[in-house]
């Protein structure tokens, strides 16, 4: 499963979080058109044949602040932001599934930045969010 | 080969360990299989990292958490240095300030637990904590360099999740 999230801001003092989850595996099949823009980059960082998107959402927050995205099903993640200087954010993300943490992470990033959470599995496919704090 | 194999040779090969008409029937497979290309991959890294931490060993425990403080300071752009001239300090001083450190290491570690984030620290920049309250799951963080992105992903063999009322 990969997660992937962007944050991208709108004014100064908000962030903007987007996330989307997707399941990729080895299957002959083509990969969803949503995913076109970072096909890719997952492609380039992981190799699978193929891509779906399973999920996504945004929200905004301002700084400090945080926001909780659904991600489909019992999947969501929380992203709580602060400034952490030099034009960086400190960004803890928090994934889950239910009540259970798949990944919960802290760390610094500019604006933009791609971060990816993966690895749990779904049958043959494996689960990615991407997410990118903007 | 089935990826359960690769996994295992996979490992050997790490260490040096796979004999070579082996490693080249996993290189076949790391070829034809994303899947475990990644896992190798990340393991690479992941071992990278270990044996950069490596020369760490012979620190003391005081100046090991100083070291994490640091890359924490680093990872976050706070860090900030002053030069320090021992010479200018009476004795008695540095002295004082030797067992004023020597205190505050065991203060630190008679901490309570959960005080503690014992996956602080991913060796990457940046990166502060990862945990997973998967069970027998092992995290990986790593870096990578062609698009710049922070990848932390977590490995075993119960790290599943349930997509049955995924719409």
């Amino acid at each position: 499963m990969i997660v992937l999230a962007n944050v991208s801001s709108v004014f100064a003092d908000d962030a903007n979080v987007s996330a989307t989850m997707i399941l990729a595996s080895n299957e002959d099949k083509p990969s969803d058109k949503r995913l076109k823009q970072i096909e890719p980059k997952l492609r380039k960082i992981f190799g699978f044949k193929t891509y779906q998107q399973s999920g996504s959402g945004s929200g905004r927050c301002s700084i400090p602040g945080e926001t909780k995205l659904s991600l489909g099903g019992k999947f969501k993640l929380m992203a709580k932001i602060e400034d952490a200087g030099d034009k960086k954010l400190r960004v803890h993300i928090r994934w889950t599934e239910g009540k259970k943490a798949m990944i919960d992470t802290t760390m610094v990033r500019r604006r933009g930045d791609p971060i990816i959470l993966g690895g749990p599995m779904q049958g043959d496919a494996t689960l990615i969010v991407s997410l990118t704090v903007k | 080969m089935n990826c359960s194999k690769a996994k295992k040779w996979m490992s050997l090969a790490m260490d040096n360990e796979l004999d070579p008409s082996r490693r080249s029937d996993l290189e076949s497979h790391l070829a034809d299989c994303p899947a475990c290309r990644t896992q190798n991959q990340a393991w690479s890294q992941f071992g990278e990292v270990l044996r950069e931490g490596a020369g760490e060993n012979d620190m003391t425990a005081e100046a090991m958490r100083q070291a994490v403080q640091r890359d924490i300071r680093v990872g976050t752009g706070h860090v900030q240095t002053a030069p320090v001239w021992p010479g200018l300090f009476p004795r008695a001083v540095i002295v004082t300030g030797c067992l004023a450190l020597i205190c505050a290491g065991v203060f630190w570690f008679a901490l309570p637990a959960e005080n503690m984030n014992n996956d602080a620290g991913s060796g990457i920049a940046g990166v502060e904590s990862v945990e997973t309250d998967l069970s027998d799951a092992t995290l990986v963080v790593y870096k990578d360099e062609a698009t710049d992105a922070i990848v932390v992903w977590v490995f075993g063999d119960n790290a599943s999740a349930s997509l049955n009322d995924h719409s």
